[in-house]
């Protein structure tokens, strides 16, 4: 369902040409979830911002349901992402002055959803925060933030979740229950999962695990 | 040593920012350079030309005639080197069947005694020429009259029951005329030649003066003091060269009194924007204050880091404001020339920089006490923890710290204005508005808030922003709202002014004075021959004020020198002209006490000169007629209507008083064509050529163009006041930017394009610039209200044209900043947010 084809990215940086992603190739089943490790600047977020849409590669392709986006326009990325795509941040990423209910809406009303509101109420009760519909961020502990995060990702039903260190801002209780739900609700609604983490413990959780090392995906078990 | 060097790396860090606060306070000092220029260089000017406005090192002056006795006593404490005398009165001159006020003074032998007379064909008189230039028959006259009676060098006209040669014309006579506010051009002549003409008669509103030449004398003030207590009459005035140019500085500088306010006001928007702007740049550096915390500086010496970088753009902005002011210069000479006693050119000083220097550095750093006060309190513990994202909160109650804010600005309406009365109603119109505009617009959240629900996210979102994240704006909704108001007041104020004065069928054509009671008979008479009656004959009494409630009238003084203190003195030592009749006219209205009953001695006060003299009913007034005293009580205050040009009188007597005292008589003439008009005046000048006439149509048509004139200074100051409006506007955009450039970001990961994320911004900016220019065009009317009602006790009639686009001038405007500033926005990179923040 997730093709990546001899992807390529690199960056100039003065006279020097930094080799990111050398012919990255990566086949993912639907419903699958991926755990991709390396150490820092090994290229996990360029390969993030690449299979979100948010950068273009230098050369080769990303497929998703049959549909190759790596050289879309901007627009039409833009468009596909919101239809396709849902991103958890490490730093939630939540919009401080709108409510839980209003976060989580927020990505069904771009994409034109009429009935988003009610299929935000539903999510946020399947993370377990009905409670907490109408309360800010700021009103809100950090696991209550990733779960609206994560609420977020879900509410446009993506082909894809992409979910970059969920846990990293959370201590070890409150990683372990956001894990554990985040793991639920992506089995629960068969969402195609790819975390990119340092943890070894979340990556213990995924059906497969994969290295980034010296621009190229080792896959190390599946 | 190491605090100004991070003073300086601070503004080379935040360049942009530096670059924006610079221009901004630029802005607000720039009126403000422009006004202290203007009223140092008149200071500065009237004090070295005193002598030569006053023509004398000293002047006795009296519209009545001084008794010898005084006089030569007054002249043993003198002790003068030389003396000359002048009489000055109102007269009409005649060209054939032409005639026009003038202004004629006559003088004797050393006049002036200082200083000297320019004719336009280039001579110079001094006082040991002047006078002896002139024969008996012979006058000088001012140019306008040249052009008026279509008159040449040494062609012949009639003042009074004499006919004169015009010797030539005069250029400059350093006289302090102020050429604008003169509704008669000036005539010189001899003493013995006015003699010839007869128009002294008893009742002739005449002034008589002395000069005196004395320039050994050390302390003129001592002598005048000391002359004033041997005289000891409040109808003779008595002064010296510098305080009569102080005076006419007091005069000339009303003008620069009300461009300061509008300047000042600028200056508070432009304090508003440094203190958001300054939150900006603090707000940004929270995490190095807690680190320089955590590193052992004190939050003494990171403000003093600050306010140092903030002293340092203080003094660039004030350069570049003094010399853009400089640049202005040319322009407000030639706009404020006729206002003026005499020619000046407008320099700027050193002492002016660093003053304007320190004035925005002040304002700036009071403006943003609350922001100091903010950084003291960071939680600098907290900068253990991962997520240390420290942001400087507000509190309602820290309204308090703006106090001294607001009482700086009050002190310097004071300096500028010399009025404690303006300077409080300056400072209460700013809080007033402040709190209005900033409760008003929370309510206008609130409202959008609750329609909203159902709106498409596009709309909705801004809303939800402005309505729960709002105190962002409040400087903004500030400054545009202050800012609108001050551009459209005064526009509606300047229409209304013309339209009171310009009424027409109301203000008569023809005001005459001067007229001997023997003289009303044959006048009304020769005006009901025309077909015209004449209206509102008015008989006028000379009268010295000697006590209130048995106490001797005498000046107050105090340290304050303000201008209701100069007022309240002037009206206390002045004769006045009184007035009797059984009822009040048309143009007035008793607001407190009982009508004039005809018994006994009865007062009825205007009501803003027995406020000046502290003078309420049922006080005892004793006057001075001519020797005889009158005492009486005030019966009633009554409100007069002075835009109606009829005679009106400060005091109204009762019936049955005055009627054998001395008096003359006032008239006026309803509206006449302009032919009609002159073959009338030309009439009563050949037949009773000691009445003076008034063309009312003409003296409204100078009031009207003076009005202009003045209108253009003001409206560039109150455009300054609008751009200052405008930076703050933009320096808020910028911010919002720069602070929510994540949140930005995000919307384009969820999927907005970016023209919808520029339309959301500009959406919400924009609701914030639509209200406060729609709330600021709402208070100038009501403010336009009051203020009218104040002092022309009429209705406003708002010209709703004029606030129309005046408000889509600033609108437009408001919206172009904005989009400018925000089109940035697609230069984002979404892919930083996967970097997090």
């Amino acid at each position: 369902m997730l093709n990546i084809d001899h992807l390529n990215k690199f960056f100039i940086q003065g006279p020097t040409k930094i080799e990111v992603l050398k012919n990255l190739c990566l086949d993912l089943e639907s419903k699958d979830s991926l755990a991709i490790v390396g150490k820092s600047g090994s290229g996990k977020s360029t390969l993030l911002s690449l299979l979100a849409g948010l950068d273009r590669p230098a050369s080769g392709h990303i497929i998703l349901n049959g549909i190759s986006y790596a050289q879309f326009s901007e627009k039409e990325m833009t468009e596909f992402r919101a239809k396709n795509i849902g991103i958890v941040f490490q730093n939630y990423n939540l919009f401080p002055s709108l409510t839980a209910l209003e976060n989580v809406a927020l990505p069904a009303q771009i994409a034109g959803d009429k009935s988003a509101y009610h299929k935000a109420r539903e999510l946020l009760q399947m993370v377990g925060l009905e409670p907490r519909l109408t309360h800010l961020p700021s009103q809100l502990s950090g696991g209550e933030c990733q779960r609206v995060a994560l609420a977020r990702a879900l509410v446009t039903q993506p082909k894809l979740l992409l979910a970059d260190e969920p846990s990293g801002n959370l201590d070890n209780e409150t990683s372990e229950i956001i894990l554990n739900l985040l793991f639920k609700t992506i089995s629960d609604l068969g969402v195609t999962t790819i975390f990119v983490t340092h943890s070894m413990d979340l990556a213990s959780r995924c059906r497969r695990l994969s290295r980034l090392e010296d621009g190229h995906l080792v896959h190390v078990n599946t | 040593m190491l605090i100004l060097k991070l003073a300086y790396k601070e503004i080379l860090q935040q360049k942009y920012l530096a670059l924006l606060m610079i221009f901004n306070i630029a802005l607000g000092l720039l009126g403000l350079n422009m006004i202290q220029s203007f009223k140092s260089s008149l200071q500065e000017s009237l004090k070295e030309n005193s002598r030569h406005l006053l023509t004398a090192d000293l002047l006795i002056s009296s519209r009545q005639k001084i008794d010898k006795i005084v006089l030569d006593r007054s002249r043993k404490v003198i002790a003068a080197v030389k003396e000359a005398q002048s009489i000055d009165l109102f007269s009409m001159m005649r060209v054939k069947d032409e005639s026009r006020l003038v202004y004629v003074r006559a003088i004797s032998r050393g006049y002036p005694l200082v200083g000297g007379l320019k004719l336009s064909n280039g001579t110079n008189l001094s006082g040991e020429n002047f006078f002896s230039s002139l024969l008996k028959n012979e006058i000088y006259i001012y140019p306008e009259l040249l052009e008026q009676f279509s008159l040449s060098i040494n062609d012949k006209v009639a003042l009074g029951n004499a006919h004169y040669q015009v010797k030539g014309s005069i250029l400059e006579d350093g006289a302090g005329q102020f050429r604008t506010f003169s509704i008669a051009p000036r005539v010189y002549m001899t003493i013995e030649a006015l003699n010839e003409a007869h128009l002294l008669q008893v009742g002739t509103t005449a002034t008589r003066s002395y000069y005196f030449l004395h320039p050994q004398v050390q302390n003129l003030k001592n002598l005048v003091s000391a002359l004033k207590n041997q005289v000891n009459d409040n109808t003779i005035n008595i002064e010296e060269h510098e305080s009569a140019s102080e005076q006419m500085l007091r005069l000339s500088s009303y003008i620069g009194d009300y461009m300061g306010l509008a300047a000042l006001a600028g200056l508070l928007l432009s304090a508003i924007g440094t203190a958001y702007l300054m939150r900006t740049w603090l707000s940004r550096k929270l995490r190095e204050i807690a680190t320089f915390r955590t590193l052992g500086l004190s939050n003494t010496k990171i403000i003093l880091i600050f306010s140092l970088g903030f002293l340092f753009l203080c003094l660039t902005a004030a350069l570049i404001s003094f010399t853009a002011a400089r640049a202005f210069n040319p322009f407000l000479e030639s706009s404020l020339r006729d206002f003026l006693p005499m020619d000046f050119h407008l320099k700027s000083s050193l002492l002016d920089l660093v003053t304007m220097s320190l004035v925005g550095f002040i304002s700036g750093c009071l403006a943003s006490l609350s922001v100091f006060y903010g950084v003291t309190r960071l939680p600098v513990q907290q900068i253990f923890r991962e997520q240390f994202n420290p942001v400087m909160e507000r509190n309602s109650w820290e309204v308090l710290i703006w106090i001294p804010f607001v009482l700086l600005f009050g002190m310097l309406a004071f300096w500028l204005t010399s009025s404690y009365i303006v300077a409080l109603l300056f400072v209460l119109s700013v809080v007033i508005s402040i709190v209005l505009f900033s409760s008003f617009f929370s309510i206008f959240c609130w409202w959008l808030h609750r329609i909203s629900t159902h709106w498409n996210y596009i709309f909705r979102l801004p809303i939800l922003e402005l309505s729960r994240r709002k105190t962002y704006a409040f400087e903004a909704v500030t400054a545009i709202g202050l800012g609108t108001l001050l551009l459209t007041l005064l526009p509606q104020l300047r229409t209304q002014i013309r339209g009171e004065i310009q009424t027409s069928g109301v203000v008569p054509s023809l005001f005459l004075f001067d007229i001997q009671e023997e003289q009303l008979m044959p006048l009304k008479e020769l005006i009901a021959k025309a077909g015209h009656p004449l209206q509102y004959v008015s008989p006028m009494v000379r009268a010295r004020l000697e006590k209130i409630n048995n106490e001797m009238v005498k000046e107050e003084r105090t340290f304050l020198h303000s201008k209701e203190e100069e007022r309240s003195n002037q009206f206390r030592s002045r004769t006045y002209n009184l007035t009797y009749k059984e009822h009040l006219g048309e143009s007035e209205y008793i607001t407190r006490g009982q009508a004039l009953s005809g018994h006994g001695v009865e007062f009825s006060l205007e009501e803003g000169f027995a406020e000046r003299m502290s003078i309420a009913v049922g006080d005892q007034l004793t006057f001075d007629i001519q020797g005889v005293q009158i005492t009486g009580s005030v019966v009633n205050l009554r409100k007069v209507r002075w835009s109606s040009f009829q005679p009106n009188f400060f005091v109204v007597v009762g019936p049955g008083v005055l009627e054998e005292a001395p008096k003359i008589f006032l008239a006026s003439i309803a509206k006449l064509e302009a032919k009609e008009k002159l073959k009338i005046q030309s009439k009563i000048v050949k037949a009773l050529p000691n009445i003076s006439i008034i063309d009312v149509d003409r003296t409204v048509q100078q009031l009207l163009e003076m009005i202009s004139k003045i209108a253009v200074v003001i409206n560039i100051i109150a455009f300054l006041s609008i751009f200052c409006g405008i930076v703050v506007l933009l320096s808020v955009s910028n911010t919002q930017i720069y602070f929510r450039r994540y949140e930005i970001m995000m919307l384009k990961v969820l999927g907005i394009k970016w023209s919808h994320g520029v339309f959301i911004f500009m959406f919400e900016l924009g609701l914030v610039l639509f209200f406060s220019t729609l709330m600021g065009g709402f208070f100038s009317l009501a403010l336009s209200q009051g203020i009218i009602l104040w002092i022309f006790k009429t209705n406003f009639t708002p010209d709703f044209a004029l606030l129309f686009w005046n408000l889509l001038m600033v609108l437009c405007f408001g919206l172009f900043v904005i989009y400018i500033s925000i089109r940035r926005i697609v230069n984002l990179r979404a892919v930083e947010v996967i970097n997090g923040y």
